[in-house]
C-alpha cells in the first residue's frame, strides 16, 4: 500500500520536475524550421503574402520558414491539416476570414471552429465596400433598393464572402436582390458590373481600388466607421453601424492549445515583418497595404464577424 | 503604339543576362513539355520560389521562356508516342502518331516544329495590334458568350469525330458527368462527393488529363510491344524528312493562319484553354478539306493546324491578363503571381504604369517559340529513335514520370488515384474504339457551361434567346456553331450526288 502511494507520489513528482525541465525548452523556441500552411495554391493571395514574410520572420525568429500550400476544399483541407498537427508552434496556418467565418456559421464546416484557434496576429484587413459601374446610373445603396426590380448582384458563388456580404447589406436594408453566382473571381464580377450585366456586387478596398484607379468602377458604401473615399458613405452613416466591422483579413494562427510563450515570439516576428522596410516598400509599390494586428485585435475582429453573421445564418441558405 | 514599346523590349532583353534567364526558361519549358504529365503550370510553380531572388525583369524572361516552348515540347511526345506531352497537344495525336508509325516522325516534327513558331509569332504581332483594345475585346465576351463557345466546342467535337458520332456523344456525356462532380457554386451544395474533402474541389484537371491522356496511352501501348515505327525502313537510322515538313508548313500558309486565328481567340477567352483551342483547329482543317477521309491517317495538315493554334494561344492569353490583370491561362495565373511578388501590381494599369514588364514578357514568349523549335529540331534525331525500340522498354518509365508528376503538383494521393482512374477509363474507351477527346473537352468545359448557363438566365430574367440575340457577338458565335455543324453535312450530301455510283 505504501509503496504504491509512494510510487504514485514520486511519478507525480516526476511529472512536475518534467514540466519544469519542458519549459526551458519553450525559451529554446524555435529550434527547428517553422511550418506555415497556407490553405490555397501556389499563386494566389495568400501565397504571395506568406512567401513575402518569410524571409523577414526567418531574420526575426532565427529559423527557417517552410511554406507549405495545402489547397482543397475552399482551404478547409489545409486548415484541418494544421488542427491535426502538434501545438508545439512549428506548425501554424494562414486564415481567410471572412470566408472560413461562413463556413462555420452555415454549418457547412463542423469539424473546426475558428473561435478555438489560438490566434497570433493578423496581416491585412480590406473593409468591404459596394461596386458599382461608373458608367451606370447608380452611385448609392439606395439607387439599387430603388430600381423597382430585384437588384442583380453578381457573386462568386454561395458560400463565398463577396455572396455573403450581398445577403448581408441587402437584408439589413430590407431590399429586393437576386444574386447571380458563379463569377470566378473578383476581377470577374468586377467584369460583370462594368459590362451592366449586373448592378453592383460587393469586394475587399484592395480589390477594388485598381479598378476604382483605372475609372471604370465606383464606389457606392463603404463598410466602414469612418469615411474611405470622399463623398461615399460608410455603413454607420446609413445606420447600419454593427456591419462596419465586415472585413477581409488574413490571419495567423496556431492549433488550439499552442503555448503563450511560443505564440507571444511568433506574434512579435509577425509583427517585425510587418513593420519591416522591405515589406513597406513592396506594399507600396504593389498598393496591397499591410495592416498588423496582435493576437487580440485579431481574436476580437473574428468574434465581432462571428456574430454579425450569425444573425443572418437563415438567409444564407 | 505598341510596337515601339516591343522594340525597346527586343533591345533591352538583348544582353547575356537576359538571354541566359530566356534560354534557361526555354531547356526548362522543353523539357517539362515533353515529358507527358508535366507542363507550363508545374514548371512555372517549380521555378516561383527560385525567382524571389531575381531581378523582376530576369524573372519574367524566365517564365516567358518556360510559356513558349511547352507547348511545342509537348508536341514531339505527341507525334513519338501518341502521349500529348502537355494535354492542348492532344489533337497532335490524331495524325502525328500515325505518321510517325509510318517512319514520318521527322517531317511531323519538322511541321510543328514550323507550325509552333508562325503560330507562336502571328499571335505575338496579333497581341500587339490588338492591345489597344483589349479592354473592349474582354469586355465584349460575358456570360452569354462563354456559354456559346462551350457549344461551340461541343459541336467541333461533333465534327472532328465523323461517323462515330455517337460514339463522340457518349464520350462527352460521360465527362459532363464527371463534371460535376464537387461544390455546385450556384446552388452551394455538394454533388457526388460522399462527405469526402478531396472530392469538393471536383475532378483536378490535369491529373484527369494525364490519365485520359498519357495513363490510358501507355496501358494500350503495353498490349501491343513492338517498335512504334512499324515502316519497312527498319534498318534506317537516318532521320529525314524534317525539311520536308518544315516545307510543307510553308506550303500550307492558310492552315497556319487559320489555326493561328483560332488560337489567338480562344486564348483570349478566360477559362477556354489551349485544348479547346487546337481541338477546333483541327476539326476547322479537317472540315474545310477536300479530303477530310485522310484525317486521322497521317495528314501533315492535322499537325500543322492544331500546333498552330496552340503556341498562337499564348499571345491571345496574355489580352485579359493585359486588360484586367485576369489570368486567361492556367500558366499566365502562376506568372502574374511571379509579378506580384516582384511588386508588380496586375491589374487594369499595367498596361500603362507597366510596359516594360508586359513587353519583356512578350518578347520572351517569341524568342521562346523560336528557340524551342531550334531546340526540338536539333534534338529530334536522338528523340526520334523513341519509335525505334520496344514499347516495353518506355511504357514503365512514361508511367511513373507521368505518376510523380502528378503527384508534385499538391502532394496529394487523392490527385494519383484521379489519374489512374482515369487511365483505366481511357483504356477502356480506347479499347472499345470510343473517343477520348470529347470526354476530356466536357469535362474542361462542363462547369464552364453549366455556371454560365445560369448566369444567363438570372441575367436575362429567363428570356436566355432574346439576350443572346440582341448581341451581334453572340449571334456571331450562334453562326459559328450552325456553319460548324451543317458544313460537313452539306458537303457529305453534295459528296453523294456528284460522286459517281460506280464505286460501291
Amino acid at each position: 500500500m505504501l509503496n504504491t502511494k509512494f510510487a504514485t507520489w514520486a511519478t507525480l513528482l516526476l511529472i512536475g520536475a518534467m514540466t519544469l525541465i519542458g519549459t526551458p525548452a519553450q525559451a529554446d523556441w524555435p529550434e527547428k524550421p517553422v511550418r506555415l500552411i497556407v490553405p490555397y495554391s501556389p499563386g494566389g493571395g495568400f501565397d504571395t503574402f506568406a512567401r513575402l514574410f518569410a524571409p523577414e520572420l526567418e531574420k526575426a525568429l532565427g529559423t527557417d520558414i517552410i511554406v507549405d500550400n495545402i489547397p482543397g476544399a475552399g482551404g478547409r483541407r489545409g486548415i484541418e491539416t494544421m488542427m491535426k498537427s502538434d501545438a508545439d508552434g512549428y506548425t501554424i496556418g494562414m486564415f481567410n476570414i471572412p470566408g472560413m467565418v461562413i463556413a462555420g456559421v452555415t454549418g457547412k464546416w463542423p469539424d473546426v471552429d475558428l473561435r478555438d484557434i489560438a490566434w497570433v496576429s493578423n496581416l491585412t484587413r480590406s473593409p468591404y465596400t459596394l461596386v458599382l459601374s461608373a458608367s451606370g446610373g447608380l452611385t448609392s445603396a439606395d439607387d439599387l433598393c430603388a430600381l423597382g426590380r430585384p437588384a442583380k448582384l453578381a457573386t462568386t458563388g454561395a458560400g463565398s464572402s463577396s455572396h455573403t456580404i450581398a445577403v448581408i447589406l441587402m437584408e439589413s436594408l430590407g431590399c429586393a436582390y437576386t444574386v447571380v453566382p458563379g463569377y470566378k473571381g473578383s476581377t470577374e464580377t468586377t467584369l460583370a458590373v462594368i459590362r451592366g450585366e449586373v448592378d453592383g456586387m460587393f469586394a475587399s478596398v484592395d480589390t477594388a481600388r485598381k479598378f476604382i484607379e483605372s475609372g471604370d468602377i465606383r464606389i457606392g458604401l463603404t463598410f466602414s466607421t469612418t469615411t474611405l473615399f470622399d463623398g461615399v458613405p460608410t455603413t454607420t452613416e446609413i445606420g447600419q453601424n454593427r456591419l462596419s466591422s465586415l472585413a477581409q483579413l488574413r490571419m495567423i494562427g496556431a492549433p488550439p492549445g499552442t503555448p503563450s510563450e511560443i505564440l507571444a515570439k511568433l506574434d512579435a516576428a509577425f509583427q517585425a515583418a510587418a513593420t519591416s522596410a522591405s515589406i513597406a516598400e513592396w506594399s507600396a509599390s504593389t498598393k496591397r497595404p499591410v495592416t498588423y494586428m496582435d493576437a487580440d485585435s485579431s481574436a476580437r475582429a473574428i468574434n465581432e464577424q462571428f456574430d454579425v453573421m450569425q444573425s443572418f445564418a437563415s438567409a444564407f441558405q | 503604339m505598341g510596337f515601339d514599346h516591343l522594340l525597346d523590349a527586343f533591345a533591352a532583353a538583348a544582353s547575356p543576362g537576359a538571354m541566359i534567364h530566356i534560354c534557361l526558361g526555354i531547356v526548362i519549358g522543353f523539357t517539362f513539355g515533353v515529358i507527358p504529365g508535366l507542363g507550363g503550370v508545374i514548371a512555372l510553380a517549380l521555378v516561383l520560389p527560385f525567382t524571389y531572388v531575381m531581378e523582376p525583369l530576369d524573372a519574367i524572361y524566365l517564365a516567358g521562356g518556360i510559356m513558349g516552348a511547352t507547348s511545342f515540347g509537348g508536341s514531339i511526345s505527341a507525334i513519338l508516342l501518341k502521349v500529348p506531352g502537355t494535354a492542348p497537344n492532344a489533337a497532335t495525336t490524331f495524325d502525328g502518331f500515325p505518321m510517325a508509325r509510318a517512319g514520318r516522325a521527322g517531317e511531323a516534327i519538322g511541321a510543328s516544329a514550323t507550325a509552333s513558331t508562325l503560330g507562336g509569332l502571328i499571335g505575338l504581332v496579333t497581341l500587339c495590334a490588338i492591345i489597344p483594345f483589349s479592354k473592349q475585346i474582354i469586355l465584349a465576351f460575358g456570360p452569354g458568350e462563354q456559354l456559346l463557345l462551350a457549344i461551340l466546342a461541343f459541336a467541333a467535337i461533333a465534327a472532328a469525330s465523323g461517323d462515330k458520332l455517337l460514339r463522340a456523344f457518349i464520350s462527352a456525356g460521360f465527362g459532363l458527368l464527371l463534371a460535376t462532380i464537387g461544390f455546385d457554386v450556384i446552388t452551394g451544395d455538394e454533388r457526388f462527393t460522399f462527405g469526402n474533402t478531396y472530392l469538393w474541389d471536383g475532378i483536378p484537371m490535369v491529373p484527369a488529363l494525364t490519365g485520359l491522356f498519357v495513363l490510358a496511352q501507355m496501358f494500350w501501348l503495353a498490349g501491343t510491344p513492338g517498335r512504334i515505327d512499324r515502316s519497312s525502313g527498319a534498318a534506317n537510322q537516318r532521320v529525314s524528312g524534317l525539311k520536308q515538313g518544315i516545307r510543307s508548313t510553308f506550303g500550307h500558309w492558310p492552315v497556319v493562319l487559320r489555326g493561328s486565328f483560332i488560337g489567338t481567340a480562344i486564348g483570349i477567352l478566360p477559362g477556354v484553354g489551349g485544348t479547346v483551342a487546337s481541338l477546333l483547329a483541327y476539326s476547322a482543317a479537317k472540315s474545310v478539306s477536300h479530303e477530310p477521309e485522310s484525317f486521322g491517317t497521317g495528314n501533315i495538315i492535322g499537325v500543322i493546324a492544331p500546333e498552330s493554334a496552340n503556341n498562337a494561344k499564348d499571345g491571345g492569353s496574355l489580352v485579359p491578363t493585359l486588360a484586367f490583370g485576369i489570368p486567361g491561362s492556367a500558366e499566365s495565373a502562376v506568372f502574374l503571381s511571379i509579378l506580384v511578388l516582384h511588386g508588380i501590381e496586375p491589374g487594369p494599369m499595367m498596361l500603362r504604369d507597366e510596359t516594360s514588364a508586359i513587353y519583356g514578357l512578350i518578347v520572351a514568349v517569341t524568342l521562346s517559340a523560336i528557340g524551342a523549335s531550334l531546340l526540338g529540331l536539333v534534338l529530334s534525331r536522338g528523340l526520334i529513335v523513341l519509335t525505334r525500340i520496344d514499347t516495353r522498354l518506355i511504357v514503365p518509365f512514361v508511367i511513373v514520370l507521368a505518376l510523380c508528376g502528378v503527384y508534385a503538383i499538391a502532394e496529394q494521393f487523392g490527385d494519383v488515384l484521379v489519374a489512374v482512374a482515369l487511365g483505366v477509363i481511357g483504356f477502356v474507351f480506347l479499347t472499345f474504339r470510343f473517343p477520348i477527346l470529347p470526354m476530356a473537352v466536357a469535362l474542361i468545359l462542363g462547369e464552364t457551361a453549366e455556371r454560365s448557363f445560369h448566369q444567363v438566365r438570372l441575367i436575362s430574367d429567363d428570356d436566355i434567346l432574346g439576350f443572346l440575340l440582341a448581341r451581334p457577338q453572340s449571334v456571331a458565335l450562334l453562326l459559328m456553331i450552325a456553319g460548324v455543324v451543317l458544313v460537313p453535312a452539306v458537303r457529305r450530301g453534295l459528296n453523294t450526288q456528284t460522286r459517281p455510283r460506280n464505286d460501291g
